[in-house]
């Protein structure tokens, strides 16, 4: 499991401050809220979509929905949550308006920072994540999104029931299935490891 | 403890059990070979859902700022949206049937006292002592409304037969409204 997405300490600390300005209908404030959690919702809606493009989209919708709806922000409450949240259901709207199901044959080539030093090597690594990419799009979208957002984000199983409005029980069982199918399809992979 | 589902391992691993319920599955752990496997399996799951890589060939962040600045629409005040609207409504519903019930209940309770013979006499002898004319007196009259406290039992119940009748409206509307919400969260499953 790794770390949720990272953001720099000193960002947060006037996270506070961006938010209260921003809620006040500064946009300037706004902007650096945009910039601070780009990357988190873009990667979070990438890991749904499975496409860049797609993500960064979604993620500006997501935004502008964020911006009309600050005013009902309540201080206290964690901001990234409640941005993310607001991601997911921007994800879940989309899915029920135009029940994407994205072919995983039409996922975007992933493009690979790695350092080839040992080419052998890193074109079985290239295989692998591909294989486990096109496992996790290839999920129902309720238990992609359920699964994105313990393994990528490391939420508790009551935050995904809080963000998603679902019981908790529902969380369970989805994340269960989500596995369950993942272990039946990557079954080759994991013997290799 | 019994041989260990699946789903109670995944909830040990992503940390979700009690202590105690922890401590159940590490001693079922130590003894039990397929559960054992279950647990490595989905630890090397979780290794291997880490190798997808994040999203990199992105727009740049400055262009992709400018294109949300571009999006945002200057905000007015905060509106109640109809469908905030519905809910808090849809809250207040059984609330206002119950506060109904209540004023039912005391209108039928304060009529019924206020028939008694003791309870009349007592309130001719206070408009006797504040000296209030016995036609305004401490009657019934200083209700707004005192047809009201003509009820007698058949009215009352009647009323608390529509309260129960429209309240079981309101449940069977709530169970046909968490249904459909079930059946759509299924349908984008």
């Amino acid at each position: 499991m790794i770390a949720p997405s990272t953001i720099p300490a000193a960002m947060i600390k006037d996270e506070g401050w961006l938010v209260h300005q921003a809620q006040n209908g500064d946009r300037e404030a706004f902007n650096e809220l945009v910039r601070l959690y780009r990357l988190p919702v873009i990667n979070l809606l990438f890991r749904i979509y499975g496409d860049e493009a797609l993500a960064e989209d979604a993620a500006q919708t997501a935004l502008v929905r964020a911006w009309q709806n600050l005013p009902r922000f309540r201080h206290g409450a964690s901001f990234r949550n409640w941005i993310l949240g607001i991601a997911m259901h921007c994800a879940i709207d989309n899915l029920r308006k135009e029940r994407h199901e994205y072919s995983i044959d039409a996922i975007d080539e992933p493009s690979h920072s790695m350092q080839d030093d040992n080419p052998e090597q890193s074109l079985e690594q290239r295989q692998r994540s591909d294989l486990v990419q096109q496992a996790v799009l290839a999920l129902p979208a309720a238990s992609r999104m359920v699964l994105v957002l313990r393994e990528y984000e490391g939420y508790s199983y009551q935050e995904i029931a809080n963000i998603l409005d679902i019981p908790i029980g529902t969380v369970m069982s989805r994340l269960n299935y989500a596995r369950k199918a993942l272990l039946d399809r990557l079954k080759p992979v994991l013997e290799d490891l | 403890m019994n041989h260990q589902p699946e789903h109670w391992i995944a909830a040990y691993l992503d940390g979700e059990l009690t202590p105690h319920q922890a401590r159940q599955v590490e001693s079922h752990l130590a003894e039990c070979p397929a559960c054992q496997k279950v647990l490595e399996e989905q630890q090397s799951l979780s290794t291997l859902l880490q190798t997808i890589p994040t999203a990199t060939g992105l727009k740049p962040q400055d262009r992709f700022v400018a294109e949300v600045g571009l999006r945002l629409v200057r905000r007015g005040k905060p509106t109640v949206q109809p469908a905030q609207l519905l809910q808090w409504g849809w809250q207040a519903f059984p609330l206002a049937l119950l506060a109904g019930g209540a004023f039912i209940q005391t209108v039928v309770i304060l009529s019924w006292l206020t028939c008694l013979p003791a309870v009349e006499q007592a309130l001719h002898q206070l408009s006797f002592q504040l000296d209030i004319p016995a036609t305004v007196g401490l009657s019934i009259s200083w209700l707004p409304l005192p047809g009201l406290l003509n009820w007698n039992t058949w009215s009352s119940l009647l009323a608390l037969v529509i309260l129960g009748i429209l309240y079981t409206g309101w449940i069977s509307g709530w169970v046909i409204q968490q249904y459909v919400q079930i059946k759509t969260n299924h349908q984008i499953r």
